[in-house]
């Protein structure tokens, strides 16, 4: 027992933890042994276990925060695996482990561990937190299924009253499924005009865009929005005259898709998930606007849907708040895999969030450039000042100031 | 259905039936098409509707407390339970609650300035303040409310009451039935606006009163003309807030409900109806208002009673202490009905109490 509590504390995510909570934990954990090639679980087993390696290697890709190996393998002796066992909203495996030779672990039941970890107030709960942020890096090996969007010749004629305004024109791009896509460019380069395509407010008149390789946008198409891809607002959308808890399931519910019941127990789940818990029977206008962002967030993740289409949604807000944001966005985006397509002004939010970067022209908007942007993730404030973020940000610079010489030439006073 | 809203319902259906019963007394001489000839058939009947509302009032009053207290006790019970223990943790005991609305210093502050108004009124013909020492005196007044010819033991002033409260929500309701579906209409078919608006701008600038000799021309009783410029009085305002509201609502939101899988109708009624609801109570409020000062008006001269027109006899009777008397009943009245739009407005909006 004493070696085995000894074993635990060098654990490094259990390091913070007092003695009594490493007593608790010590009490169900379950030596296994399992000889080589034997399988632990498989992808799509209802996972109950978390595993402690104590001795012996597994096929599980090493995931950083816990020791691992160069080989992406865990393979030293108290590296973790199965964290789904921790995340509670997880039905099933994300992957299958294989024992590669004999194996000793030391399986823990991910009930009762989430259990024991709300009883210690002091580290508990940052150990959840943790093991959850694990859990979404493993599942990021995974590459998501749907939500590849693809913009291919795209162009938007404003002909009103025979004023001829080309918002955009010739506009290609392809963001694969999961990626997160953000689009910078001077205010009228047409961005927004794009993401109103996208969602299925506004047509093109040349053109198509595709997502999952239908046909969503094309002229003469009937268009149709719905929650496959969810828009999130520059001024917020929340409706003022729900509350919080109501504005969340308002999607669930009137696409007839669950019962009321089923969307509250839901949502509630989800809410507390993310550190929205008790604001639920809030209007939104008695809450913050940060939390007010978070919440319409939240409320278009509930839809499951396969893109997420956020239009300017911190541009309000100050930089503070902003910067918790960004953090709390990409820990969705991790948990989530979401396809995101997020358009901003701001070029460090562009770079931190963004797998891909599109520089648009000013008016008429063409895609002037696109960055793919290889920081690791997760990301952290750290990156900010990195060397490869500095570089990034220079060429991502020179890209938008041509262009915003331009337009303010052209008598545009705003960089948005 | 759960108990809370069997009473609500019931509550709802009872009230409308009283009314509706005491409506039928008061219509049983084909009123307000065909009153009896005769100086006083409309002051018979007001006093046969007040008597008709004293009778049904009485038979309405003990069930109507009862649902009510059941329905205020037994709600919430089939909300989400975390949703319901935290909503009851922000609220307080009923007697706290009702201190706070009552014994707080904006009520204070607000009996203070009625105390002063009332002193000044008292002191100024003792006084000799200019112009308002020929107002008679707060006690002369009341006095003459209830010395032994006073109003307060007239039937005909309780009748007055009864017919210009009668007279107003006819009107007034009659206005939100048709003023509201018509600004809907409006503020979303741009076709219809163009269409038909201009034609209501050119009404709308002449003053309710204005219509008063073509509506006694028109209308088959007076009664009708009444109700009529009553009516007008509401509407053309209640028409203008809700065409504001249709286009006030944020055209992101219709977007995002969109986005989250809503259908049209949905649209309408999950958006831009409640969207709205905030412009119509400011043009229900404001309309109340109008209908009191047109009410008297018309009633001065057009009807044979009601408050406004025993305000109007007073004076022609001389009895100026009468005029001031009637003058506060409206007052009176006037405050009332406001608290009441007032009131159903926050229970119905109750987002914006944050405001």
């Amino acid at each position: 027992m004493e070696e085995l509590i000894r074993f635990l504390g060098r654990v490094e995510i259990f390091k913070d933890c007092g003695r009594g909570t490493l007593e608790k934990i010590a009490g169900v954990c379950e030596e296994k042994r399992f000889g080589r090639g034997a399988i632990v679980y498989r992808t799509g087993d209802a996972p109950d276990c978390f595993y402690v390696l104590k001795q012996g290697a597994v096929s599980h890709p090493s995931v950083v925060g816990t020791r691992g190996s160069d080989d992406g393998l865990v393979r030293s002796p108290a590296d973790l695996f199965g964290f789904a066992a921790v995340v509670e909203e997880m039905k099933r495996r994300v992957f299958t482990v294989e024992c590669l030779e004999d194996t000793t672990v030391y399986a823990i039941n991910g009930a009762r561990l989430r259990e024991i970890l709300k009883m210690d107030p002091a580290t508990g709960y940052a150990v959840m937190q943790r093991l959850a942020g694990l859990m979404a890096k493993a599942q990021g090996f995974v590459p998501a299924r749907s939500g590849s969007l693809s913009i291919r010749h795209a162009g938007k004629i404003y002909d009103p009253e025979g004023i001829h305004v080309v918002a955009v024109e010739d506009c290609s791009f392809e963001v694969p499924a999961g990626g997160l896509c953000v689009v910078v460019g001077p205010s009228g380069c047409g961005k927004t005009t794009l993401l109103n395509t996208i969602a299925g407010f506004d047509n093109l008149t040349s053109g198509e865009v595709h997502l999952d390789g239908q046909l969503i946008a094309a002229p003469g198409r009937e268009l149709k929005p719905g929650p496959d891809r969810i828009v999130v607002f520059q001024q917020g959308a929340l409706f003022p005259w729900k509350t919080v808890l109501d504005n969340v399931t308002y999607g669930p519910i009137i696409q007839r898709k669950m019962k009321k019941k089923e969307a509250v127990a839901q949502a509630l789940a989800l809410m507390e998930k993310v550190g929205l818990a008790g604001i639920e029977s809030q209007f939104p206008g008695e809450i913050s606007s940060g939390m007010r962002r978070r919440v319409e967030i939240v409320r278009a993740l509930v839809n499951d849907p396969k893109i997420l289409l956020l239009d300017e949604p911190f541009r309000a807000l100050d930089a503070l708040t902003k910067s918790v944001m960004h953090e709390y966005l990409l820990e969705l985006y991790d948990l989530s895999h979401k396809t995101i397509f997020f358009i901003t002004h701001d070029l460090e939010e562009a770079i931190f969030l963004a797998d891909l970067v599109v520089i648009m022209t000013t008016r008429p908007g063409r895609v002037k450039k696109l960055i793919a942007v290889d920081l690791p993730r997760p990301r952290t404030y750290r990156m900010l000042s990195s060397k490869r973020f500095l570089e990034l940000k220079q060429q991502t610079i020179e890209g938008v100031h041509e262009e915003a010489l331009k337009a303010f030439e052209a008598g545009e006073r705003e960089l948005a | 259905m759960s108990a809370a809203g069997f009473a609500k319902w019931a509550l709802v259906l009872w009230t409308i039936l009283c009314i509706g019963l005491g409506f039928f007394r008061f219509t049983d001489t084909t009123f307000p098409l065909n009153p009896p000839p005769g100086v006083h058939g409309e002051l018979h009947i007001a006093l046969q509707a007040m008597r008709a509302y004293q009778f049904w009032g009485a038979i309405w009053i003990a069930p109507a407390i009862g649902l009510f207290l059941l329905w205020r006790m037994k709600r919430e019970v089939d909300d989400e339970p975390a949703v319901r223990r935290r909503r009851l943790e922000r609220r307080q005991p009923l007697a706290r609650r009702l201190g706070k609305t009552l014994l707080n210093v904006h009520t204070f502050r607000g009996v203070l300035g009625v105390l002063a108004v009332l002193i000044i009124w008292q002191l100024a013909q003792p006084l000799g303040v200019p112009i308002i020492k020929r107002i008679p005196p707060l006690s002369e007044v009341v006095m003459r409310f209830f010395d032994d010819r006073g109003l307060f033991w007239r039937d005909k002033y309780w009748a007055g009451w009864v017919i210009s409260l009668f007279r107003i929500f006819s009107g007034f309701i009659l206005a939100l039935l048709i003023g509201v579906p018509q600004g809907l209409a409006w503020g979303l078919s741009r076709t219809l606006k163009s269409v038909s608006f201009p034609v209501f701008e050119i009404f709308r600038p002449i003053p309710p009163l204005a219509f008063l000799p073509a509506a006694i021309y028109l209308m088959p009783t007076a009664e009708l003309s009444i109700i009529f410029v009553i009516f007008l009085g509401a509407y053309f305002t209640i028409v203008i807030n809700t065409i504001n509201g249709v286009y006030n609502v944020d055209k992101s939101m219709e977007r995002a409900a969109l986005s989250l899988g809503a259908k049209r109708s949905d649209v309408f009624w999950k958006v831009i109806f409640p969207g709205t609801l905030p412009s119509i109570i400011t043009g229900a409020t404001v309309g109340m208002g109008i209908t009191w000062m047109v009410l008297v008006a018309a009633e001065m001269i057009a009807g044979r009673s009601g408050i406004g027109f025993l305000t109007w006899e007073s004076y022609t009777a001389g009895d100026i202490p009468q005029v001031v008397v009637g003058m506060a009943s409206m007052g009176v009245g006037g405050a009332i009905c406001s608290a009441i739009i007032w009131r159903l407005g926050t229970n119905l909006t109750p987002w914006r109490r944050l405001f």
